[in-house]
């Protein structure tokens, strides 16, 4: 526990944008422990489908010469006049990819941006990861792979993150589906999926890309960033709206678009919820005007 | 059709009215710039809603445009002008209204009279002039008068007279009124403008022809309304013309009906102390006659009066007349024939309404004041005078002597035809007579034999004269052989050529007991209507009753009372032996009164022209050169323009309202 707390501290000292000291110390009371079954090799706190040593029992199975006596359970022989030998649940370590939209909608937002809120999130997220010596990788994309950051646990791998994140900026057009279709190949090994993103892109096309990592057994979370401006829209009266993305520009008074809007955006996050939902995938809307620690309600246990 | 700015020096503010398109242009191209993360579903939202956005833009666009226009406008001042040239609006006006105070003027449609309106109407013409102009009004009446005597500035005045006038039971002279206008316009300078307020009675109007003037605008202002009902007493008629003392009197009282549903009415008779009445029934558009029969009990003359009862339309509702009644018929009779004249006034005497008198032959010269003439022996002195009396009316029973044209002895036109001179002549064998005419009035008596045969005598004696001597007189009676023995001829009065000897030497005729009825009956059937010396006098609305009296005397002898008894203002009018009243009477009979003995009446009844209360088509009311105007305001609109500014100010205002509708709408849809 002193390590660890060293190790928190040492953290601490350095001044990165998106974890501040004050958010570490915070996020001290928090553990991410997402409850999906992941396949590491080093032993740890996360359940794994190999069975081996560990406390958590799993299952009965008849002794076979040449295994472990230590393992046979004579409570069961002494009833059953058979040898079983009691196998336990596998404790390994964990892989965390973060996807993170950075594209140009993403720079949105009249106060804290949303790429900034998402930065925020992720940057608590891999330093909770870390901290738990489990492997984060993170892939920020706008309608490709912008930056790869192949799954590690390390201090100097969170830094490169930190400052990864730190020196990101909005970018081009969404395409959160060819950002997955492409990232596939580069996930060794299943474990967390974390996307964070506005998800102006086709929900169809998005769960489709999706389908791959769920096949496989990756647990995915999806996080929808949306600020308030983009959930009610202001009254401003006429304006010029500009497309981020595309630059397309349309002329239209708020005072006729803010019902229909909400009703729109409300449709979409239905829609978003409904396929996630059918796929067993978690998908959270948060505003910009809420502290990201909520997320990781979501996240931890 | 035009239309003139009053403020066309703020026509550069015209330019406002672009302001809402400019407004519109810029809304859609200026607003502020908001970068907004996807506008992938303000572009569906807007997609969705544009079919219905764009009307709406277009609607609150036309709205608001229409709306600066009105602003812009009514700060413009536009006047508007139809069938009107805009030229010389600018010079000084000269206005003459005529207005119509005749009779039917005096007609209530709705709640005030036909004259009240045209007065209001006349007086809203008024109303619009400015202080450089003049005006007159003329009032159309019998004697159309005006205001001024020439065109006046004083507007006030004029207005209150139009609010002080009366209308008249007049007919009016609508050329003379005419006259006069433009007569009083002639010397004006200016625009001059002559407007006629009038209910444009059918009657009345429609043989009028205005004739139009160069440089002068002619409107016409209707008043009243097309369906005025009216029922009128037009006439009234007694039978015999001049009755006798104790002989019944037949009067007729015509009544029209002046609409298109039938009327009922009662109809009043009051002849000296009787008062009678009975219902008419009349057809639509159409007459019905009332009669009453009245025998008066002394001679004298005496006023009667028919009444209706009364309607919407009083004026004509009562008539009066005055009846001569005689106590009898003088007859003059000429005795140059001694056996003729002998047995005309043996007959004569025998009856009691007839009273003879012999005149010489140098009475025919004179004033011969007889009901009835009988020339016996007649010459043919003085033809020119009895020609004369036989045209105002007298009857003359004429048995010619020999040597006397047949045209002198029908006292024709022509001269004397000197080759055919009737001559006596004599047979041997007696000639009957026979009647040609059995239906003519003076044989009614003896239709069915009870008096006799009036043609029973024999006659050895007559004129010679052929069969078609006697032009243009009908033969009543002839000879056997065709010769005419009783003819008559009838030119006001009647004329009676006797071809029958009463010489007892030569005709049997006088002596049988049908002579007498026969005689009586000639003479009563043929009494004169007139005998050249007036009873009365019949006279129009707006013109003043008169009376000659046939020599000189004082006018404080004379005096004029109507039927109350109250004198009347009277002067001498027309010569020293005419006496007429100083200003016209109204409706009603009047008496003369010579040193208070009664010597005459007048009578004023309503002019029957004015009855039928009906206008003319509108398209009849128009004339070449003339407008028709639908009121006062109309006419001061023609001539200074219609003010649109208030009616732009009111569209500005359903705009503006429209707009905050229509805006309200959209935000709902």
């Amino acid at each position: 526990m002193q390590g660890e707390q060293d190790w928190v501290d040492g953290m601490a000292e350095f001044k990165f944008k998106y974890l501040k000291p004050e958010d570490i110390r915070k996020l001290a009371t928090y553990e991410f422990a997402p409850k999906a079954v992941v396949e590491g090799y080093l032993s740890g706190r996360h359940m794994s489908r190999s069975r081996g040593s560990s406390i958590e029992f799993r299952d009965y199975r008849q002794y076979v010469p040449g295994d472990d006596l230590a393992l046979v359970d004579w409570r069961v022989y002494a009833r059953t006049d058979r040898h079983y030998l009691r196998t336990y649940e596998q404790e390994t370590n964990m892989d965390c990819h973060i996807f993170l939209d950075s594209s140009a909608s993403m720079g949105f937002g009249d106060g804290l941006r949303k790429l900034e809120y998402a930065s925020f999130f992720a940057a608590a997220l891999c330093y909770l990861v870390v901290r738990n010596t489990d492997r984060v990788s993170l892939q920020i994309f706008d309608d490709k792979i912008r930056h790869f950051f192949a799954p590690g646990s390390t201090t100097r791998h969170l830094h490169n993150l930190m400052h990864a994140l730190e020196n990101n900026e909005a970018g081009n057009r969404t395409s959160i589906a060819e950002a997955l279709k492409r990232s596939y190949p580069l996930l060794k090994r299943k474990g967390s999926l974390v996307v964070i993103s506005d998800f102006f892109d086709d929900p169809g096309a998005i769960f489709s890309a999706l389908s791959p990592y769920i096949h496989r057994g990756f647990k995915i979370h999806l996080f929808h960033v949306l600020t308030p401006e983009e959930m009610d829209l202001p009254d401003r009266g006429l304006l010029t709206f500009v497309d981020m993305e595309t630059g397309r520009r349309i002329v239209a008074h708020t005072d006729n678009l803010r019902k229909p809007y909400a009703a729109a955006i409300q449709d979409h996050i239905a829609g978003l919820r409904k396929l996630a939902v059918r796929r067993s995938i978690d998908y959270v809307v948060t505003r910009t005007d809420m502290h990201y620690f909520t997320l990781f309600d979501r996240l931890t246990r | 059709m035009s239309i003139l700015f009053s403020n066309a020096v703020i026509w550069p503010v015209a330019a406002l009215v672009a302001v809402p398109l400019l407004l519109h242009l810029f809304a859609r191209t200026k607003p502020p710039v908001y970068s907004f993360s996807s506008v992938e579903f303000i572009l569906r939202i807007i997609r969705s809603t544009l079919r219905m956005k764009r009307p709406q833009d277009w609607l609150l666009l036309a709205l608001r445009t229409l709306l600066f226009t009105s602003l812009v406008l009514v700060f413009l001042r536009p006047l508007f002008f139809s069938q009107r040239r805009l030229a010389g609006m600018f010079q000084a006006k000269n206005v003459v209204v005529i207005v119509d105070a005749t009779a039917s003027m005096s007609y209530v449609d709705g709640a005030q009279t036909r004259f009240a309106a045209a007065c209001a109407e006349a007086s809203e013409i008024m109303a619009g002039l400015s202080n450089r102009d003049t005006a007159n009004v003329v009032w159309l009446s019998s004697a159309p008068r005006a205001v001024f005597p020439e065109m006046g500035a004083n507007i006030a005045y004029l207005r209150d007279s139009l609010r002080r006038a009366s209308v008249t039971s007049e007919a009016g002279n609508i050329q003379e009124a005419f006259d006069l206008a433009v007569r009083l316009l002639s010397e004006a300078e200016g625009k001059r403008e002559l407007c006629i307020i009038s209910d444009f009675q059918k009657t009345a109007w429609e043989d009028v022809s205005l004739t139009p003037i160069e440089g002068l605008d002619i409107v016409k202002v209707p008043v009243g309304t097309a369906t005025a009902a009216n029922a009128a007493l037009t006439d009234i008629q007694f039978r015999p013309a001049r009755p006798l003392l104790g002989e019944e009197v037949t009067i007729f009282c015509d009544v029209h009906n002046y609409s298109a549903q039938p009327c009922g009415r009662t109809l009043f008779l009051e002849a000296g102390e009787s008062r009678r009445s009975q219902q008419v029934v009349v057809p639509p558009w159409s007459k019905a006659t009332g009669v009453f029969r009245h025998t008066f009990k002394s001679p004298g003359t005496f006023t009667i009066s028919a009444a209706l009862d009364e309607d919407v339309f009083p004026g004509d509702d009562r008539r009066w007349t005055c009846v001569p009644v005689l106590e009898f018929m003088r007859t003059g009779i000429l005795a140059s024939d001694t056996q003729t004249a002998g047995a005309w006034r043996r007959a004569l005497d025998a009856l009691g309404w007839a009273r003879t008198e012999t005149i010489s032959r140098a009475d025919l010269d004179g004033d011969l004041p007889y009901d009835i003439l009988m020339l016996a022996g007649w010459d043919g002195a003085s033809r020119q005078n009895l020609r004369e009396k036989l045209l105002q009316g007298a009857t003359i029973v004429c048995s010619p002597a020999g040597g006397v044209s047949p045209g002198d002895a029908t006292l024709s036109r022509r001269q004397a035809d000197v080759g055919a001179l009737l001559r006596h002549e004599q047979s041997s064998e007696p000639h009957s007579v026979k009647i040609v005419r059995p239906d003519d009035r003076i044989f009614q008596l003896f239709a069915d034999g009870d008096f006799g045969d009036p043609s029973r005598g024999l006659f050895r004696e007559r004129l010679h004269l052929a069969r078609n001597a006697l032009s243009g007189a009908d033969v009543l009676m002839a000879f056997d052989d065709g010769v005419p023995a009783l003819a008559r001829l009838e030119q006001n009065g009647s004329l009676y050529f006797w071809n029958l000897a009463l010489d007892p030497e030569f005709s049997n005729w006088a002596s049988h007991v049908e002579f007498l009825p026969f005689l009586a009956e000639l003479l009563l059937g043929s009494r004169p209507s007139a005998n050249g010396h007036v009873v009365y006098t019949e006279h129009l609305p707006g013109e003043p009753v008169a009376w000659n009296v046939g020599r000189t005397v004082l006018t404080s002898d004379m005096q004029l009372r109507d039927r109350i008894g109250q004198a009347l203002p009277i002067r001498r009018g027309g010569g020293s032996l005419r006496f007429a009243s100083s200003i016209p009477p109204p409706l009603g009979s009047y008496e003369w009164l010579y040193r208070g003995q009664y010597i005459g009446c007048s009578v004023v009844n309503f002019p029957t022209i004015e009855s039928d209360l009906r206008p003319m088509d509108r398209e009849q009311v128009k004339t070449a050169g003339s407008v028709v105007a639908a009121g006062g305001s109309k006419v001061r609109h023609l001539r200074d323009g219609v003010k649109l500014w208030p009616y732009f100010l009111a569209l500005a205002l359903c705009l503006g309202l429209l707009e905050g509708l229509a805006l309200i709408w959209i935000e709902r849809t």
